[in-house]
């Protein structure tokens, strides 16, 4: 144990450094010298927008435009001040969002693009260091300033299929898609911040300023309006500033046709929402009422000096927004969601999950301990219950069953497991589901937080038509996950038995093995009614909705090589051709069989279940083959090496007789 | 919490280690209920040798034989999802799923990259019945041996039910494979006024064959055009030598050749080389080939051609080509080679099979709807008018609802005119439905609700029995 202290030591530090990592420097100072107010951030993180189909609150906007363009759930800057003493920054994506809408300058200097590769800053011709940390962040002003050699190469790039593509040239490509991303959401608010000066003095008695903005036409409409009018629409006689308002107005109207809608529709029967310069069209066009106000806050908003000043103007705006949306403002599903991101259940549980694991793990240390038992036991149910009703609100939020997308599989399939490996506790207590229920919980809890950000696409997103049956959704889909959940927990318990027998902890014929390989039985056997079952379910609806039962599709394809697997391994039981070892090997190459119906099918680019392909995704897909199969070899070769035992009772004749049975 | 569950009834853990016997013995194969060869020849002493009949009757009542067959199956499976990548769905369903054997091709990779490179993959190649002979094989053995010759006991009786629902399942599948078909149909929206081009289809009750070609000679008899039809299969041989097409009542003979799976006809011009056949024209216009082309692993992308010769007395009377281009629903017209013999008017057509439906379908509306903001459909559905012996239904056909009338499936499956997934030309819409003949089309739903019953029941029993004797132990103890 002495030999292990300094590498232990030595890998302490390291993981120490590497999570102390500095935060990049904001250059060129700050415009922003407040913090925006915890209760402006929250009042704003409920005003109602839609994007990609859906009405959403801002913040969960903001928190995934932020995952998508900068990787991470918040972003980090530091700032040198006079004395040279660095302050550091942590910005929550609806602090950033508003800093994009208000502090426009200072966002475009945030470090927010990160670059992995020394090379794509070589070809962009940004300066650099070499890259001596394995990642860099980059400004939007630096981007800007390469935003012609970025189209080039990307442009360039595209075209290369995208197998044959290196690594600098899919960075790139990458890039440019974070910087086209972030570029479409810092123009919807970009026309706050321009104006047009006049010195025409009818203009100037007409909107009562020297230079006009969106604010001031949009609160003095019906001045423009009059003056248009008087000028006909041949405009022949206009003045030089009333054109240039005019094409000003005209720039404002098509500068955000991509972004997301602010603004509820007002037509009867309409279901898209109006982006700012659809709404500021609407109010020339003869529209007054809360658009307009909400149009003159926001430039309020972003014409202000103060952040105390832009802070009012935001909640104004809010109010005018709500009040304009009128009954599109659902104010139960908007704070449902605000409360289902700000509270994080699912987050909350991984810790108690962890607690819970650490009292399992000690509980093998102190077996006869019931209290303990009864603390890890207590806690995972306790963690469970979050985690369930985390899963009850975006039921409640989407209207939907638990399942709608790969996300949701994380969190069900968590859930699923901890109520499998907790029920065979109560069953078999051996201690060995006690400790990997909640191990099980917090790790799949954390995959799904990984797969969010990395995915960057909302997760509460509508779905497609094919995909928008409830009572699939809730037959086929939660079977099959369950069925996923119970082979992945054979797969753990197997790998258990595993560590067990090649660490010594148990004799292979000793009660903690056998309880491991019958619990592992039991899961089987579960398991296998759940996906049998889903996978014929998922054939019906196949058949009601694509006209056949069954078509080779890679993800029936997983599926249905999950129950091949588990129906084998039974009737291999039956007949004797696999014992114990046999038994959880065979487990865990079912596990990996889960593994790739569960995602790696997704990835294939074929079939009528690919959603896509995600460079996380392979990592993960991958990293899990790699650890099974790690546990496979190193128990295989550990059989292989050692006697079995019944070879090994019979060789030594000093150990007493293993008894049959 | 006791320690000594050792004793706890095996049986309920599997069955196979009733006293650790079976488990000692694995040669044993009568563990889980199924009677063994000697049992069944009962009463003849337990040692003495089984016949022929019985060995080979063993051998498919085996369940080592079923684990082989089902590892296999697994296998291909997996396979030939990996296969699908390069391969296409319709070319590796049929080398993998519904052929009697292949080689199979594993390309190795790591990390998700070809290994050791991108341009120098290595392949493993494995050889490997096909899907199809497995399924049969795996079939018999839950007939023989997983039903007939199974123990009928009450504890058996789940798992009993559960393979009548696997057999049923496989038996689904047999018929879908052997006796169903299917096609597009596509329709435009019926103009309001009743005025329509001519065309166009609005009304229908044929549908077209996704992949399966037919020659169909046509006679214009005035009035009607009489069909008679050359199936693909018939036809399949032009594509390496001649093939002479002969009927007793036709003054004349058409020969195939050059039968082409994937082709365009192209202007012969001065500076065009062709491999196949020129088509020269007796009226002026520009001679005419038909250009191979690279045959695309989905079959439906592809478009066949072929050459025809007429012979009339053993001499060429007319030569063309036959081309299988689809060209519905934009046009409801198409264009044979057409030819006279004996003042008779004729045409030859390659198309792809038309079937009949016992009913007609009228596209009165078309509507898709959108996730505002995008171009994501969250629905879209046809407003359809069925025509038959009976009263006209109105009937809406979308995703998840087909329409099931007369052992047919109407499904809605696409919709245009569309450019990459977008509108284009507005309307009026046309909407393609998918229409299947599949005799066991409701089978597999069934076989779903005996497995789940069998499941169980087998189960549950199984955990009941556990928890009985974990209890007896605890006691005991």
């Amino acid at each position: 144990m002495k030999g292990l202290r300094l590498p232990l030591l030595m890998l302490l530090t390291f993981v120490m450094a590497a999570c102390n990592r500095p935060a990049p420097r904001l250059e060129g100072g700050v415009s922003r010298t407040e913090a925006w107010r915890q209760e402006t951030v929250e009042q704003m993180a409920s005003v109602m927008v839609q994007d990609n189909g859906r009405e959403k609150p801002l913040s969960v906007l903001a928190a995934f435009r932020l995952y998508d363009i900068h990787g991470r759930r918040d972003l980090k800057y530091s700032v040198k001040d006079g004395s040279d003493k660095e302050t550091k920054f942590m910005l929550e994506p609806t602090e950033w969002l508003l800093d994009v809408i208000c502090y426009p300058d200072q966002a475009a200097r945030y470090p927010l693009f990160r670059i992995e590769h020394s090379g794509v800053l070589d070809a962009l011709e940004i300066q650099n260091d070499g890259q001596k940390l394995d990642f860099v962040y980059i400004t939007y002003d630096q981007a800007y300033k390469a935003g012609a050699k970025l189209d080039d190469l990307a442009k360039a790039y595209f075209n290369i299929e995208q197998k044959l593509r290196t690594t600098v040239e899919e960075h790139i490509l990458e890039l440019w898609r974070d910087v086209h991303a972030y570029d479409r959401l810092q123009r919807q608010f970009g026309t706050f911040h321009f104006s047009v000066p006049i010195a025409d003095a009818k203009l100037q008695q007409a909107f009562g300023t020297e230079r006009v903005t969106v604010g001031t036409i949009a609160s003095h409409a019906d001045q423009f309006q009059g003056l248009l009018k008087r000028e006909g629409p041949e405009m022949k006689g206009a003045s030089r500033d009333l054109l240039a308002v005019a094409e000003f107005v005209a720039g404002v109207i098509g500068y955000d046709a991509d972004g997301f809608g602010v603004f509820a529709p007002t037509e009867e029967g309409a279901t898209e929402w109006l982006t700012i310069g659809a709404a500021f069209e609407r109010v020339i066009k003869g529209q007054r009422g809360h658009v307009v106000d909400a149009l003159t806050s926001l430039q309020r908003a972003t014409s202000a000096d103060s952040i105390l000043d832009k802070e009012r103007a935001l909640l104004q705006f809010r109010d005018a927004s709500i009040a304009a949306a009128g009954s599109h403002y659902n104010t139960v599903q908007i704070e449902r969601e605000t409360y289902y991101y700000r509270a994080s259940w699912h987050y909350q549980a991984i810790h108690w999950f962890l607690f819970a694991f650490l009292i399992g793990v000690v509980t093998w240390l102190v077996p006869r301990n019931k209290t303990l038992w009864w603390a890890s036991m207590g806690i995972s149910i306790l963690a469970l219950g979050m985690l369930s009703y985390d899963l009850t609100l975006r039921c409640l939020i989407t209207g939907h069953p638990p399942i709608k997308n790969l996300y949701d599989t994380f969190l069900f399939i968590a859930a699923v497991g901890v109520l499998l490996l907790l029920c065979t506790e109560f069953v078999m207590p051996r201690r060995i589901a006690l400790a990997a229920a909640p191990f099980v919980g917090a790790l799949l809890i954390m995959f799904a937080r990984i797969y969010e950000v990395s995915n960057a696409a909302d997760t509460m997103d509508p779905l497609v038509a094919v995909l928008d049956s409830n009572f699939w959704l809730a037959t086929h889909v939660t079977t099959i996950n369950i069925g996923y959940a119970a082979a992945l927990v054979a797969a753990i318990l197997a790998n258990v038995w595993i560590v067990m027998r090649v660490c010594r902890l148990s004799h292979p014929s000793d009660v903690p093995a056998k309880a491991l390989v019958r619990m592992c039985y039991g899961v089987t056997c579960f398991g296998l009614v759940f996906a049998v079952v889903g996978t014929i379910l998922g054939g019906v609806w196949a058949n009601d909705s694509w006209g056949r039962f069954w078509g080779w599709d890679p993800k029936e394809n997983g599926a249905l090589m999950i129950c091949l697997g588990q129906i084998a391994l039974l009737h291999a039981r039956f007949t004797g051709w696999v014992r114990d070892f046999g038994f959880v090997v065979w487990a865990g190459i079912i596990g990996m069989v889960t593994v790739f119906s569960w995602f790696h099918v997704n990835q294939l680019g074929i079939g009528l279940h690919s959603y896509g392909f995600s460079a996380g995704l392979r990592t993960a897909v991958w990293s899990c083959y790699t650890v099974q199969m790690g546990f496979l070899i190193v128990g295989t070769v550990d059989v292989l090496l050692r006697p079995s035992p019944a070879r090994a009772a019979a060789s030594d004749k000093t150990r007493p007789p293993i008894p049959a049975g | 919490m006791s320690t000594t569950d050792t004793s706890v009834d095996d049986a309920s853990a599997g069955g196979s280690n009733k006293g650790g016997s079976n488990a000692s013995d694995p040669t044993a194969d009568k563990v889980a209920g199924m009677k063994s060869p000697t049992e069944q020849s009962s009463p003849a002493p337990a040692k003495s040798e089984p016949s022929g009949v019985m060995r080979v009757l063993g051998a498919f009542t085996s369940q080592k034989l079923a684990v082989v067959l089902l590892v296999v199956l697994g296998l291909l499976t997996w396979l030939g999802t990996l296969a699908q990548i390069e391969g296409g769905l319709w070319a590796t369903q049929r080398e993998y799923f519904e052929s009697w054997g292949l080689i199979a091709e594993l390309p190795l990779s790591f990390w998700g990259n070809e290994f050791p490179s991108i341009e120098n993959q290595w392949v493993i190649k494995i050889p490997l019945p096909g899907a199809y002979p497995v399924m049969i094989l795996l079939f018999l053995n839950i007939l023989i041996g997983g039903m007939m010759r199974f123990k009928r006991r009450a504890r058996n009786v789940g798992v009993l039910i559960t393979h009548i629902g696997i057999a049923l399942l496989l038996v689904a599948g047999f018929v879908k494979l052997e006796y169903s078909y299917s096609g597009a149909l596509a329709l435009f929206e019926s103009p309001e006024n009743g005025v329509g081009v001519t065309t166009r289809a609005y009304e229908s009750s044929r549908f077209v064959s996704f992949h399966d070609y037919e020659l169909a000679l046509l006679t214009d008899k005035g009035d009607t055009i009489e069909e008679r039809i050359v199936p693909e299969y018939d036809l399949a041989r032009a594509r390496y030598e001649m093939v002479t097409l002969q009927a007793d009542a036709l003054p004349f003979s058409v020969q195939v050749h050059h039968f082409l799976d994937n082709c365009r006809p192209m202007p012969k011009g001065p500076m065009s080389r062709s491999t196949t056949p020129v088509i020269a024209s007796d009226d002026g216009s520009p001679a005419v080939y038909l250009q191979p082309l690279k045959v695309d692993p989905e079959r439906s992308n592809n478009s066949a051609g072929a050459y025809v010769r007429v012979m009339v007395d053993g001499e060429k009377h007319a030569e063309g080509i036959v081309y299988g281009l689809e060209m519905l629903p934009r046009e409801r017209r198409r264009f044979p080679f057409t030819f006279e013999v004996e003042g008779q008017r004729y045409g030859l057509d390659l198309r792809k099979v038309i079937y009949d439906l016992p009913f007609a379908l009228r596209l009165e509306r078309f509507v898709k709807r959108d996730h505002p903001g995008t171009m994501t459909p969250a629905d879209y559905r046809s407003f359809v008018k069925v025509l038959g012996d009976g009263p006209e239904r109105d009937v809406q056909i979308y995703m998840n609802t087909p329409l099931r009338k007369d052992d047919f499936v109407v499904y809605q499956t696409s919709w245009g005119p569309q450019i990459n997934g977008r509108p284009a030309g507005g309307p009026p819409w046309y909407s393609v439905f998918e229409v299947s003949k599949n005799p066991s089309d409701q089978w597999p739903m069934y076989a779903c609700f005996v497995i789940a019953i069998g499941l169980l029941i087998h189960m549950l029993m199984k955990l009941i029995r556990f928890l009985q004797s974990s209890a007896r132990t605890t006691l005991t103890a």
